[in-house]
Formats: structure tokens, sequence, C-alpha cells
């Protein structure tokens, strides 16, 4: 197992190698630069900033002393802030894990027992009723959903502020505005997962041993109905983290996802860099953390060295 | 004699599905005494699985409704009455069951050992340990080699054959007084029925219990089966000793199943079939049901009147028939 998770963590080092060299001269080729701002400033002072950051030099050299620094630790200057891109992801970051993090325990919490419930009183009024809403969900973009609960909880029953991220109590409607649409699709899945498993032969032969009903749910039927729940988590935990920009902006939320849409725009390269690798290696650890978990959930699948 | 085990009376079973009322089981009534093997025959969805499934509280409700009868257990408990709590004393302790495909019977996700020694925790509130102890030893009784490691397994790591003797194990474990066993063999190599039947018969004798064997296979029920019920069309045809049956058929169908076991005297001659399909139990059927069958002639006597069961000898009954069965060659130019 050990094996398995080294030989993993070397394949997303070279993974985010690759995904650093792409993005380097993808962002090289968009038309402008940093400095290309609505009132261009005088030629002079450009070249002199070009020159400042090393920027004149040919792409290839300039990608050899991003890497190399890159190696120390150092992730470079951002040309459009004061502070360079190591800090500014030391400070948004954790905004946006922390906020990522109470979305997903919300998206969980409400997903998969209301799943649950759905699939074992299936066509019933308690399956009906939460998958309509669920449904609903799914379709509402949080841009809509954002702004309603903002109106909502914020401007006309006055519990929480409308936007800023100060108290504890600030993380409450942009948690919930991200964590429903994710409660919503887990929802789905987990009844579905649930009924494909409660349908099965085995589920019978549980019955048929005098399991009470209870034992069956959490006992025969959990590690099975949950599985395409855990595979969802991979993406749904890239999705909660990076897709958060939306809730960021409406929410005026310093996090993660509004510099890499801003830095994005004004071909901050480096800051640009700097977001996608964190965000790259987000992703692929949160993979690695599914493929963990549904090998202790399901004995069928084994480590590939084993 | 003393009382039988189970007493089966006017079990009637129907599924109210879109299509219609399916009647898979109609007014079946049997008696199951203490040790005794029954043999239920007939071909596949004439109600053999039902019937039992019913009695076990296994089928699902809706679309399944059990419409009447009973089946008292020790001439106290009606399992067709009993509450889901009563229901769960009994399943696993009293009787147990293994069914036909021991590939998808066992949990993919749990280790033998917790599904083995669930009845013992659940019907005899052993602790785990000793529980286990009683597992390896009902592995060891089943003929599962190492079995102190084996029982750690996952069902995946057994081949189909070694399922089953785990399924068998895990029935048997409480010591039941009743076996259900729904075509133990039917998804099993040749090889091995022969000796998953042997340890059936072998468990059987060791622990006393009755078993119920569903099968459709006539062969498999002659070596074993004390007794046998015949069903077609949801409904007993006939039903006597396994030698009644055997040699005593009266019934047209009954006759007609013997006819069609492949015997080792007929090498080059084509094999007997029996022609036509089992009715569509969602219509209602009027009269003898074998008649329906495309290729049976009746005599037209119980076309339109549901034929009574008439009584042949002590333990021999069978329903009243007036086909008759076309011979091989008539069967061979239909096909």
């Amino acid at each position: 197992m050990f094996k398995f998770i080294l030989y993993r963590l070397l394949q997303t080092l070279l993974v985010l190698w690759v995904i650093v060299t792409v993005t380097f001269f993808l962002v090289r080729l968009a038309p402008g630069d940093p400095f290309s701002a609505e009132r261009s400033m005088p030629s002079h002072v450009k070249e002199r900033l070009m020159q400042h950051y090393g920027l004149d030099q040919p792409a290839w050299v300039q990608y050899g002393n991003y890497v190399s620094s890159l190696l120390q630790g150092d992730l470079g200057p951002s040309y459009t802030q004061s502070r360079n891109v190591n800090q500014i992801l030391a400070q948004t970051f954790p905004v946006s894990l922390e906020l990522g993090a109470w979305a997903l325990l919300i998206a969980l919490c409400i997903g998969l027992p209301v799943g649950v419930v759905a699939a074992v009183y299936r066509n019933t009024r308690l399956d009906y009723v939460p998958m309509s809403m669920a449904m609903v969900g799914i379709c509402l973009p949080t841009f809509v959903l954002g702004p309603l609960l903002a109106l909502f909880f914020g401007v006309w029953l006055n519990w929480f502020n409308v936007s800023g991220w100060f108290g504890p109590h600030d993380r409450v409607l942009p948690a919930l505005t991200i964590g429903l649409v994710y409660a919503a699709v887990i929802a789905r899945i987990t009844r579905g997962g649930m009924l494909e498993i409660l349908t099965r032969d085995f589920i019978r032969t549980a019955r048929a041993k005098g399991v009470p009903f209870h034992t069956i749910i959490f006992k025969h039927t959990l590690r099975g109905g949950l599985l395409p729940v855990v595979s969802y988590m991979g993406p749904a935990l890239a999705g909660v983290i990076s897709g958060s920009f939306v809730v960021e902006t409406i929410f005026q939320i310093p996090g993660l996802g509004r510099e890499f849409v801003s830095s994005a725009f004004n071909r901050d390269y480096t800051l640009v860099l700097g977001t996608v690798i964190v965000y790259a290696a987000l992703i692929t650890l949160a993979n690695l953390l599914v493929d963990i978990v549904q090998v202790l959930l399901n004995p069928r699948i084994r480590f590939e060295d084993s | 004699m003393a009382q039988p085990v189970l007493q089966v009376q006017n079990l009637t079973t129907r599924f109210h599905t879109r299509n219609g009322v399916v009647r898979a089981v109609e007014d079946v009534s049997f008696d199951l005494n203490q040790g005794e093997v029954l043999g239920i025959v007939g071909e596949s969805g004439c109600g053999k699985s039902v019937t039992c499934y019913s009695m076990m509280g296994l089928i699902p409700q809706p679309p399944g409704r059990i419409e009447a009868g009973s089946a008292v257990l020790d001439g106290q408990i009606d399992l067709l009455k009993a509450s889901e709590r009563e229901m769960n004393a009994i399943r696993g302790k009293r009787i147990s069951m293994i069914f036909q495909d021991p590939m998808t019977s066992l949990n993919p996700y749990l280790r033998i050992s917790t599904q083995l020694i669930e009845p013992l925790q659940l019907h005899e509130k052993l602790s785990k340990k000793a529980a286990i102890e009683r597992g390896v030893e009902a592995l060891k009784e089943v003929g599962i080699p190492q079995a102190e490691e084996r029982i750690h397994f996952y069902p995946h790591e057994f081949s189909g054959g070694m399922r089953q003797r785990v399924m068998i194990a895990m029935a048997m474990i409480t010591q039941p007084d009743i076996l259900i066993a729904d075509e133990p063999t039917t998804a099993l190599d040749v090889t091995v029925q022969a000796q998953i039947l042997e340890l059936i018969r072998q468990r059987q004798q060791a622990n006393g219990s009755a078993v119920i064997l569903i099968t459709h296979d006539l062969g498999v029920v002659a070596g074993l089966c004390d007794r046998i019920l015949v069903m077609y069309a949801g409904r007993v045809v006939e039903t006597g000793t396994a030698h009644e049956v055997f040699k005593k058929a009266r019934h047209p169908y009954t006759i007609a199943l013997q006819r069609s076991i492949p015997s080792l005297g007929t090498k080059g001659k084509p094999l007997y079939t029996i022609p036509g399909l089992p009715p569509d139990l969602s219509k209602p059927i009027p009269g003898d049901a074998f008649a329906l069958r495309k290729g049976i002639v009746s005599g037209g006597k119980w076309d339109h009147t549901p034929p009574p069961m008439v009584q042949l000898s002590e333990t021999h009954w069978v329903r009243e028939s007036d086909c008759e069965l076309p011979s091989l060659e008539e069967v061979l130019r239909e096909c």
C-alpha cells in the first residue's frame, strides 16, 4: 500500500511538471502582457518593467529561471500586486480551503442521509419530495442560489452579513450556497448506489438469516452503496474549492478563486501559475485519497503493486 | 405420526403488476415432517420459489401480496401473519435458506467470517470469539480446507462450489429445524453439483433438519428426497413419496418431466421435450392449466372447471387431468 502511495505521489509530481510547463507557455500565448492596461503606460517605463522582471528574455530562458526558482519554493513576484505569489497563496488558500471544507461538510451531512432515506423508502413521499428538491438543487446555479440566500437571510431576515469574511457567522451563507448544490448531487448518487445494492441477492440472504432491518442498511448495504459517492468525492472536492470563485465574488470573500480569475484576466503570469499549481496538486491529492478510500471499502479492488 | 414441523395450507400469492395480476402461487398445501426431505419440482416460473419465499416473508410487498393461506410452524406460529420482529427471530434460527447463485448470494463487501457468524451473534448472542470458533468448525464440516485462515477471506477469493459450501455452513450453523434449498446446484458445475447435494444430505442427517429442496431437475430429487411435490402453473399437480411419484406417476405433467430426464441408455436417440410453454400466469386459468399448453391434447372435461385433487394412497395425491402427452415422434415433428 505504501509503495502504491509513493508511486502515485511520484506520478503527481510528473503531472504537476507537465501542467506547469503547459500553463507557462499557454499564458504567454495569450495576447497582451501583464502591463498592458486600458491606459497604456509610456513605452520606456514598460521596457524597464519588462527588463526588471526578466520578461524581455526568450521564453525558454524565462522558463528555466521560473522552474529553478520554483524548485527552491519561490513562486515569483506578482506583476499586478505588491505581494509576491507565495504571500498571496498563503493568505487566500486557507480561506478557500475553509470555505470548501464547510461546504463539503454541509453537502455530506445533508446529501448522505437524504439519499439513504430516499432509497430505503423508495417510491414513497420520503423519496419523491427530497429527490424533486434535489433535482431543483442540481439545476440551480450558485450565482442564483447565492444572491437568493443573501436576500432572504441577509437583507430580509437580517441574520447574517450579506458579504464579507470576518466572523464565524460569515461562513454560513457562502458555505450553504456551495454545499446545498453538492448536497443535491450527493443525495441522488447516494440514492442510486443504495438502490443498486438493496436489490442484490445478498440482501435477500441477509434477510433470510434474520438480520434486522437497520443492520441490513448499515452493515450490508452502506459499504457498497456509498462507493459511487466516494468516487464522486474526488471531482467534488476539487470542484468545491476551485469552483468557488463565483461564490467568493458574490460574498466578497478574499479566497483563491478570485485571485485565479483576476490573475488570468490581468495576465499575471506567475500568479496564474501559482494558483494552477495549487489546484492541480489539490485535485491529484483528492483523487489519490479517493482511490485509497475505495480500496478500503471494496475488497475486490487491490492496489496495483499487490 | 408426530406433528409436522411445517403445515402449509391454501397458500396463495399474487403479484399485482402493471400488466395485471400474476397468480404465482394458487392454493398450495403441503406438510413437512421432521427430518424429511421434500422436493418441490417443476419448470421455471411455476411457483416453487415463490411458495418458499412467501413462507419466509421474503416476497417484496408490493407488488407481491399473500392473498390467503397459512404456514404454521410447530403447530403454533403462522409465518404468514407473524410480525417482522417474530420473523427475524425465526429466519436464520428455525428456518434457513440456501440460494441458487452462490456468486451473488454472499455480500462481496464483507468477510466470510462476518457473514458466517452473523446468525450466531443474532440468534444465540455468542461473543465474536466464540462465534468465530463455531464458524471455523462449520467450515470444516462442509469440507473447506484451512478453515482457520480462509474464514477471514472475502467471497471473491472462493470458487463457486466453495461459496455454496459457505452458504450451506451459514444456513446450518444454528442447526435449524428446516432448511430451504432453492435450486442449490443450478448455477454450479456438474462435477460440483453431486458434492453439494451429498453435503446437504450429510448436514441434514447430522442435524436432523427437515429440507425443502426446490429444483427443476428430477434427477436431483430422485436420489435425495423422501417426498415430492410437483407444481405446475402455481398449483400442486401431484404429490407423494419419491417411490410413488417416480414409479406410479399419474399426472401427465409428472410423466412428461420424467421422460425429459436424459438417461444413459438412449445414446444417439433424440431427447424428449415437453412441447409448448407454461401458461401466462397473468391471465386467469379456468380449468386444467396443463391442457392450455400448445401441443397437449385434452379430453375437454376440465377445460372450464378446475380439476380436483384425487387421493390414490395414504400419501399419493394427484390432480385430475385428461390430457394426453404426444409421442416423441410428434414432438420432434413440431420442432
